[in-house]
């Protein structure tokens, strides 16, 4: 009589297994946690670049506040030099920071001004 | 014979109790910091979106009302955000975004400073960060005065 011969994976078989899922299930948890902390990384710098664009911001204002003092004054001319740009009744003026630049041009009228550019440039060094 | 296979089979699976017991530990563990720290990532962008929203809506306010209606003594403003980021009452609240300004006189107009600061009221659990501040900013904006300007 013949015996019917089975397949069985015996003591070793089970713990291959084991192994197995242990491993597949240790990638996935490394590649969640890397996605994760790309995602975090990514929003950090989009922050940062937030956080440039209103530190700019701020001191393009502080100069807008300075030139309306000057204008006040009638002596808007003797801001022309390395910060200011001034062509006729346009007054320019640029702030950097790592990330972008901010380009602004100011068309001054007798007590007040008109903003005609305020541009924010970004500077890209070559990461993308 | 067979009691010694028996008894082999049950070390075995004792051992393997074991390991997945640690190894589904640590791994949970991972997963969940992956969750929450996805979470924060999503609540970062979220939160620095309503702070510059907040900002441009009082620059708005500012450039338009002038200075002569705008009440100091109202900030900070807090304002409360739910779960999914819709503007509730303080005691459904998850977030909380505090909103100061400030005024400085000069010359020609006023000079409007301040900070919008989000907050997550509760901690993220399974994360190490210990921090529950997802986005601050400060600001400035210049108010040329009526007086001057006509």
């Amino acid at each position: 009589m013949k015996k019917s011969e089975s397949i069985s994976l015996g003591t070793g078989g089970s713990s291959i297994l084991s192994i197995f899922i242990l491993v597949t299930l240790s990638m996935f948890g490394a590649l969640a946690v890397s996605s994760a902390s790309a995602d975090l990384s990514f929003t950090r710098r989009a922050e940062s670049t937030v956080a440039d664009y209103y530190a700019l911001d701020a001191q393009a204002q502080e100069y807008i506040a300075l030139i309306t003092e000057f204008q006040k004054s009638k002596s808007v001319a003797s801001l022309n030099g390395d910060i200011f740009k001034i062509q006729g009744n346009d007054v320019s003026f640029e702030l950097n920071s790592s990330s972008q630049s901010l380009s602004v041009t100011l068309s001054l009228f007798d007590y007040g001004y008109n903003i005609t550019k305020y541009k924010i440039i970004p500077i890209i060094n070559g990461e993308y | 014979m067979k009691s010694s296979k028996i008894t082999g089979l049950l070390l075995e699976m004792l051992i393997w109790v074991f390991i997945f017991t640690i190894a589904g530990a640590l791994i949970l563990n991972m997963f969940l910091s992956a969750r929450y720290t996805e979470r924060m990532a999503r609540d970062k962008t979220h939160a620095m979106y309503e702070c510059q929203s907040e900002i441009e809506k009082m620059y708005v306010r500012l450039d338009r009302e002038n200075d002569k209606s705008i009440d100091i003594s109202k900030t900070p403003k807090s304002i409360y955000f739910d779960a999914s980021w819709e503007v509730c009452e303080i005691s459904q609240a998850v977030y909380a975004m505090e909103v100061s300004l400030f005024k400085s006189e000069r010359p020609t107009g006023n000079m409007f400073y301040g900070s919008a600061v989000l907050k997550k009221l509760q901690p993220y659990p399974f994360i190490n960060i210990k921090y529950s501040n997802l986005f601050s900013i400060d600001f400035k904006h210049f108010v040329l005065s009526k007086e001057v300007s006509q």
